[in-house]
């Protein structure tokens, strides 16, 4: 049936439900033909809704370097996993450098289109190519020799501006292995170490190529999720909250208009935010599809409904049976809606689940929950955090799980359901707790106990230009200490560089080779926390001339080496930081070898290191007739 | 390469008293003498070490070699060294005393003569070297500390310290200091051999010059342990090591993969934590190579599952092909049978003879040509010896290089039969760690890794690689592609992959320069 005949959505819904409906479509839904930027504008059509739009993040840094009236001009290539917003942004750019708006309004859907344009009263041409995947063959085809040539003139142009240029957008994997189907004798074949040195380095210009490399998967997930939130919660259409609140899909008992307050509440935000900013501190990004995919399963998302998101129907049966509880946004943000196997597809609730929130908990905090209701040293905070919840307090579904559980009860059905219910409560505990409270710390519900330091000891001095606290450097040297020597170390003044008498990473390294103090030395050895490209970085520098040998501090190295300062052995919690760690102790003692070296003359003493009482290192000088 | 045309293969001179000492010579002819089952990863680097070392001291360090010379070549036992480290158990008892120095060394080398450790001259060296008995304690416990394999049941004689350099090298010896060969059993003699008849022999030779270099601090700190005594050579080699083929394509794999990791350039001996297995690795893979070429089948491939919480297709392919491989070495003594023995026997028919002269002939030509010399005198027909002559092959390779594929595997943590009861390929993560630092030379995008680690071992892991090694009714796509994603996570978890993009994974080399993360 062609579109024209077929009834279109916006005749048959409401305007608020057309909206819901529309919105339904950003959520884990199956995508049929809906939210690829290729398709959406159709699609909006169909509803009568405005598609979600704020303005792309790099959009800015994009339009900077282009200035074709004053000369500005350069070769881009935009890589990124699907759904970063690469085929939007080329759009955008297309219609700023003067081109008509087939783009815009999705009447073209080209791979690739050529725009005339004058880069300082130079007459230039502008290649646009907008998929690269759709446009390089498929895998094991030949490359058709207007495509072939296409791709060497890029090459060039990288190497020799002169009247053409190259605007390309392309998912990092398949920019790769385009670039490995090349035939060998092409002379754009060289070029595909050049691309991988800017994957695999970060970087985003190479010396000697006029070339703007933006991977859009560095974009801050923080970033993303700001603007999003404001799109989203900014948009019109939720004013059928005051204009429809009859409608019980719209009434203060529906989970809509409960998951959209808190969505609003700023404290929530906050939390969130806090949390994506924790995932890009921990290298993992969140495309812009699935930051918006989070916040519409966050208010739709419903395990009972089909496909697990409501439709606003949905929402009016749970909302006049006074089920609201059931879709409650604290689950639905982890993807608790979804069966396991579609929320591992969803890069967004792996990255979340991360932090194992719901899972995670301690003795206080269930105490709290189980038994806050009776108890009457926990009464007063379970009414505070939890009770006198007006959205979410009252679960009569909970309240039969928990009571069948307290009461011990021998004909218990079924304690996954208590054990499901119990992770949301914990979550819902976890963003109404406020930052800051030592006794009860909403990061201690997570996996990253030490998150608060972190965000307070670490980041904030860091974006701020301030160095960070000294016990910080402390605290992290204990752990490195701990592991690199292999002895039960405390809380030490420096920095031991240990190796074995065998090999340099033996478990217990107990010959000294040298000492970095805490406190600066005259020599030049430093350990500070140095802020590079927003994220920490702990660095050592050995003697006045040498390198520092960075160590990046991703939270959840951060997390492993305050574990062990604090007791863990540095197999448990994460084998991956153990091994990160003793990889930076051998780049470290490279560093020591080659300035050592360098510097020459005798070689020193042996001299052992021997735990004394109290955790503290001496050294046993050996006098031995070398 | 056809490393099994005949201008490649040598055969062992027949005056060599290696022939003459054997029950029968045959998988020898195959495979070398000698592969020993028994001896581990280190042992066999070490007894390399030694003879390496022997080389370099006559100025010959990794020179050509061929099948059809021997070369004699010296060791040395290092007596008072290795009593010093490990026939001494009074030291720590002495040193705690609270006494004055020279009774304490009184005492000790008094014990230490009662041990057998002398003569006291060796010893009072020692007194001399160290100006506090408590210092010399302490450098033994020290020494002591980095044991090869300190779990093993062995004597006294034949435990090692790490090889720190050349001073702590020694031949394995008896309790009466002869040599025997059942610690070192000679697959550290084909090791060197082997490397000696690689292209890259001359690049190998400047990294290992520098570690046999005495001056190097390490080592003149194990030096000091030691007597004067102890650097001349005690131990005469007459070097009948046999290697029969002049190039084999695991020679080269091996130098490659050892050149690999030597000039990443880890500090001091840590590349010997890699080299080490990577050695054992590539014997076992010599061995199953040439069993399947002798055999007349395919370059072997081995099946490896990541480990997957519940039983997949993958696990049984990897058995299947596991026992596939353990087969092969009885595959190519059948065939080695079939085309060297049978083809030039001398048979009843020759009209030439009479009928006990052609049973004398066949005994003769066995003995000459496979060292075989029953002890029973009597045989009925040529049927009949060779009946024997084949059960005494079977048995002695069931026994000794047949079981070099599984042990060798076992050894570097190929082999296991961890959550089931049968043997299969299942690489532990330090094995999985050496083979990336060997095969990854910066970066190396993830389907390249998985085809390098075919064509370089032979491992399959992902759908690619099983496809083309695999039946096509054994192969099933999904099992593999699941347990390549097994393989990706265990990388990642190890710290040695990053991935990009759906699709597009690195993995990384931990140790190269410019992958610092």
């Amino acid at each position: 049936m062609r579109r024209s005949e077929r009834q279109l959505p916006r005749d048959v819904l409401s305007a608020s439900d057309a909206w819901i409906s529309f919105l339904r479509g950003y959520g884990p839904v199956n995508r049929v033909g809906s939210m690829f930027a290729e398709t959406i504008r159709e699609r909006a059509d169909d509803y009568g809704v405005e598609p979600l739009h704020f303005e792309h993040p790099k959009l800015d840094q994009l339009l900077r370097s282009l200035d074709p009236a004053s000369g500005r001009m350069t070769n881009i290539v935009l890589t990124g996993t699907a759904g970063d917003g690469k085929t939007s942004l080329l759009n955008e750019v297309w219609g700023r450098l003067g081109g008509d708006d087939r783009r815009a309004t999705g009447a073209n859907r080209d791979d690739c289109l050529e725009l005339r344009v004058e880069v300082a009263g130079r007459p230039c041409r502008v290649h646009f190519i907008f998929e690269f995947s759709g446009f390089a063959p498929s895998k094991g085809e030949v490359w058709p020799a207007e495509k072939l040539d296409l791709v060497e003139r890029f090459v060039k142009a990288a190497r020799q501006p002169e009247d053409e240029f190259f605007i390309i957008a392309a998912n990092d994997g398949k920019l790769v292995q385009a670039w490995d189907s090349l035939p060998e004798e092409s002379p754009a074949k060289a070029f595909a170490s050049v691309i991988e040195d800017l994957l695999a380095a970060d970087h985003q210009a190479i010396d000697g190529y006029d070339l703007l490399f933006l991977n859009l998967s560095r974009m801050r997930t923080a970033e993303i999720l700001a603007h999003a939130l404001d799109c989203l919660l900014g948009r019109r259409e939720w004013d059928c909250f005051d204009t429809q609140s009859e409608d019980p899909a719209y009434s203060p008992s529906s989970p809509l208009w409960r998951n959209f307050k808190i969505m609003s509440d700023e404290g929530f935000q906050r939390r969130l935010l806090a949390m994506a900013d924790l995932c890009d501190m921990n290298g993992l990004h969140v495309s812009i599809r699935e930051i918006l995919l989070l916040l519409v399963n966050s208010l739709l998302g419903h395990a009972g409904s089909g496909e697990h998101v409501m439709l606003p129907d949905d929402i009016r049966a749970l909302s006049s049976t006074g089920r609201a509880y059931e879709a409650a946004i604290y689950g639905n943000l982890f993807g608790a809606n979804l069966p396991p196997a579609k929320q591992d597809q969803y890069a967004v609730f792996r990255h979340f689940g991360t932090f194992r929130l719901g899972q995670e908990t301690t003795n206080l905090f269930d105490n709290l929950l189980i038994f806050g209701v009776e108890d009457e040293a926990f009464m007063e905070d379970h009414k505070r955090l939890l009770a006198d919840d007006p959205l979410y307090g009252d679960n009569p579904q909970f309240e039969v799980l928990r009571r069948g559980y307290v009461d011990a009860e021998e004909d218990r059905t079924s304690t996954e359901a208590f054990v499901n219910g119990l992770a949301n409560e914990r979550r819902r505990l976890f963003f109404r707790l406020e930052e800051g409270d030592p006794r009860l710390d909403p990061w201690k519900l997570t996996v990253f106990h030490s998150a608060d330091s972190y965000r307070r000891r670490v980041l904030a001095p860091g974006r701020e230009g301030r160095p960070v606290e000294p016990v910080v450097l402390k605290t992290l040297v204990c752990g490195l200490n701990r592991i690199w020597t292999g002895m039960l170390v405390g809380d030490l003044d420096r920095l031991y560089l240990s190796t074995g008498l065998d090999f340099s990473s033996a478990p217990i390294s107990d010959i000294f080779l040298y000492e970095v103090p805490l406190q600066a030395t005259l020599h030049g050895d430093r350990i500070e926390v140095e802020f590079r490209d927003g994220l920490p970085v702990l660095k050592v520098s050995l003697g006045r001339d040498g390198r520092g040998t960075d160590f990046p501090l991703h939270l959840v190295r951060y997390e492993f080496l305050t574990r062990v300062a604090g007791g863990a052995l540095p197999n448990s919690f994460s084998k991956e930081c153990n091994e990160d760690v003793l990889a930076f102790k051998s780049r470290l003692l490279s560093e020591y070898h080659k300035l050592r070296q360098e510097i020459g003359g005798p070689p020193p003493q042996l001299s052992v290191l021997v735990q004394e009482a109290r955790g503290t290192l001496s050294q046993k000088h050996l006098s031995l007739p070398l | 390469m056809n490393f099994l045309d005949p201008s490649n293969v040598g055969s062992i001179p027949r005056g060599s008293g290696a022939f003459s000492d054997v029950s029968i010579w045959l998988e020898e002819a195959i495979f070398g003498h000698r592969l020993w089952y028994r001896q581990t990863p280190w042992l066999i680097f070490l007894e390399f070490l030694g003879v390496a070392d022997a080389f370099a001291r006559k100025g010959a360090l990794f020179a050509p070699t061929t099948p059809e010379e021997t070369t004699p070549y010296d060791l040395r036992f290092r007596t008072t060294l290795r009593n010093v480290l490990f026939n001494n158990d009074s030291l720590p008892r002495i040193a705690a005393q609270k006494r004055d120095d020279p009774s304490k060394w009184a005492e000790w080398i008094d014990e230490m003569l009662k041990a057998g450790a002398g003569p006291a001259g060796r010893l009072d060296e020692l007194q001399r070297r160290f100006a506090r008995f408590d210092d010399f304690a302490e450098l033994v416990a020290l020494v002591r500390q980095t044991a090869i394999e300190p779990g093993s049941n062995r004597r006294w004689s034949s435990r090692f310290v790490f090889p720190f350099g050349v001073g702590a090298l020694f031949s394995d010896a008896t309790l009466q200091m002869k040599r025997d060969y059942n610690v070192f059993g000679r697959t550290g003699e084909l090791l060197y051999l082997m490397l000696t008849r690689s292209s890259k022999a001359d690049r190998l030779k400047a990294h290992f010059e520098g570690f046999f270099d005495p001056a190097q601090p390490k080592n003149r700190l194990v030096a000091l342990l030691g007597s004067e005594s102890d650097e001349t050579p005690d131990l005469s080699m007459k070097g009948e090591m046999f290697l029969p083929y002049r190039q084999h394509p695991a020679f080269e794999r091996l130098a490659a993969d050892w050149l690999a990791v030597l000039d990443i350039g880890l500090p001091d001996q840590d590349g010997f934590a890699h080299l080490v297995p990577l050695a054992s690795l590539h014997v076992m893979l010599y061995q199953l190579e040439t069993a399947a070429a002798v055999a007349g089948t395919s370059r072997p491939t081995l099946v490896c599952e990541m480990i997957a919480p519940k039983r997949e297709l993958v696990r049984q392919r990897s058995i299947a092909s596991y026992y596939a491989n353990d087969a092969l070495s009885r595959q190519a003594l059948a065939a080695y049978q079939r085309d060297y023995v049978l083809a030039q026997m001398p048979t009843e028919h020759d009209p030439d003879l009479e009928p006990g002269e052609a049973l004398d002939d066949a005994r003769d030509f066995l003995r000459r040509s496979f060292s075989y010399g029953p002890k029973e005198e009597h045989f009925g027909s040529i049927e009949d010896l060779l009946a024997k002559f084949e059960q005494t092959g079977e048995a002695k390779l069931d026994a000794n290089c047949g079981l070099v594929h599984s042990s060798f595997g076992r050894y570097i943590g190929l082999i296991s039969r961890r959550g089931t009861n049968r043997n299969r390929y299942a690489p532990t993560d330090a094995l999985l760690k050496t083979l990336v630092i060997a095969r990854v030379p910066k970066r190396l995008e993830f389907g390249k890794f998985l085809s390098e680690m075919f064509d370089q071992y032979g491992f399959v892991f992902g759908p690619i690689e099983a496809k083309a090694a695999l039946d096509p009714d054994s192969f099933d796509e999904t099992t593999f592609e699941r347990n390549k994603e097994r393989l990706e996570a265990r990388l990642s978890s190890m710290g040695m992959l990053k991935r990009l993009s759906d699709g597009c994974a690195y993995v990384l080399n931990p140790f190269s320069q410019a992958a610092s993360r």
